[in-house]
């Protein structure tokens, strides 16, 4: 019963895209449950790609100060409210890594991310901690163009075909990408480095018949 | 299937990606003949667990509340202007028009007193004063006088050719009790001068006929009012008959 009341709800509330309509017309009503909605999407997408919270925080201002000036551009037809923001959002974090590049390091970022204490309020154990500052510490360790695919795929849980859209790029592309970047983070994640050797030795062995 | 083609499933596999059900088995049952492939198998699952456990240690960060401040300001400050320019957008509009309306009203009020003035002037220009028979208001006339006399320029220039334009002027200069015919030129050149005088005279009414005017022949012994128009020198310029 609740949940049929929860569907009807939610089919009753405003899509994005009438969210984003009645922003051109100066509706702050709509923009405050557009933000409410999508921010922290952009946020995290910020803060996984830079391991910032203050870029992060500097990349949703940004993001949706576009969206108010560029609401009007926004085209329903060539995709989701949400990867309109992604696409603003990427593009925002690109420039200022871009920018910063020369003094970003992935031990700060690491650093950084030891004192966030949104982080620690949400571990339950050490252990657990340090492993999900590792796997923080491997994603920042990749190249861009893979780190964006595996934000958006795997944390953001984005579709291949939205991906696509959103970085501007075949849908192949994304999953080649997406591929590599999983191997290069599997490797880096490793559970014991002891172990390393073996897998070595056990690739050399791997039948290609 | 060989290795290669496991390696490129087994990140699906280990995400739970939708696939076709056969392809599935068979990487599985590879995975489970190759020890290879079977540790890349467990490395992808191993990674997806972690960054499953990334994304829900994360799933509840959001941007600190100073952001929404921000927009929120930004969004105020942004609408007041936009209202703001568009009241003054509305106001500037509004002034220009009045303006311009203004500027209408000026310059058509400017055409007519022009136009009066040289109305004023003509009429001066044909009645010099000695005018004993005349029927004009002697305030006017008295008024055109003065105009004529500042304005001499304009006199002359209004009556050398006596034509079109003083032609056209003929209602102005009667009226309510007269009806008059238009000058009818009696020399060849028009020219008048500026001592030109109007003398009222009386003539047979078969006099209209030499002017190829139509009499009416009952009548004909009745006599008729006519303004003789007389050059500086005396002789007639032009003539109208008056009812």
């Amino acid at each position: 019963m609740t949940a049929a009341m929860n569907l009807v709800m939610k089919a009753s509330e405003p899509t994005d895209t009438e969210l984003v309509r009645r922003l051109v017309d100066g509706d702050k009503e709509a923009f405050a449950e557009l933000y409410q909605r999508r921010h922290a999407n952009i946020y995290r997408f910020a803060l996984h790609m830079s391991g910032r919270p203050e870029m992060a925080d500097d990349v949703a201002q940004e993001t949706f100060m576009v969206l108010i000036n560029k609401s009007a551009v926004y085209d329903e037809t060539k995709g989701a409210v949400n990867s309109f923001l992604l696409g603003i959002a990427r593009n925002q974090v690109l420039r200022r890594l871009r920018q910063e590049r020369p003094t970003v390091q992935v031990d700060e970022h690491h650093e950084e991310i030891d004192h966030d204490a949104s982080v620690h309020s949400h571990l339950s154990s050490f252990a657990r901690k340090e492993k999900i500052d590792a796997v923080r510490k491997a994603i920042l360790s990749l190249p861009e163009h893979y780190r964006e695919v595996v934000i958006l795929c795997e944390l953001q849980e984005v579709s291949y075909a939205e991906t696509a859209h959103i970085l501007n790029c075949a849908v192949g592309t994304v999953r080649s990408r997406l591929h590599r970047a999983r191997a290069i983070l599997a490797e880096k994640l490793e559970p014991a480095r002891d172990e390393s050797s073996t897998s070595s030795a056990l690739n050399s062995t791997r039948c290609f018949a | 299937m060989n290795c290669q083609t496991f390696s490129e499933l087994a990140g699906d596999i280990a995400r739970d990606q939708m696939m076709d059900a056969a392809v599935r088995a068979q990487a599985l049952a590879h995975a489970d003949d190759c020890i290879a492939c079977s540790v890349e198998l467990r490395a992808q699952e191993h990674l997806t667990s972690n960054l499953r456990e990334l994304a829900a240690a994360t799933k509840h960060e959001t941007a600190s509340p100073v952001v929404w401040e921000r927009l929120s300001a930004d969004f105020d400050s942004r609408t007041v202007t936009h209202l703001k320019s568009s009241r003054r957008r509305g106001i500037y509009v509004a002034g220009a028009i009045a303006a311009m309306l203004i500027l209408a009203f000026g310059l058509v009020q400017i055409a007519r007193y022009r136009e009066s003035i040289n109305v004023e002037a003509t009429i001066a220009a044909t009645f010099t004063p000695a005018l004993p028979a005349q029927t004009i208001d002697e305030r006017k006339e008295k008024n055109v006088i003065v105009a004529v006399k500042q304005r001499p320029q304009v006199v002359r220039h209004r009556l050398s050719p006596l034509s079109p334009t003083t032609r056209g002027l003929t209602p102005a200069i009667n009226q309510p009790k007269e009806i008059a015919t238009d000058f009818i030129l009696l020399t060849y050149d028009g020219e008048v001068g500026s001592e030109a005088q109007l003398v009222r005279m009386e003539l047979p009414r078969s006099a209209m006929a030499s002017f190829g005017l139509p009499v009416n022949m009952d009548r004909a012994d009745q006599r008729v009012k006519a303004d003789v128009l007389l050059g500086a020198d005396g002789l007639a310029r032009a003539i109208r008959f008056v009812q």
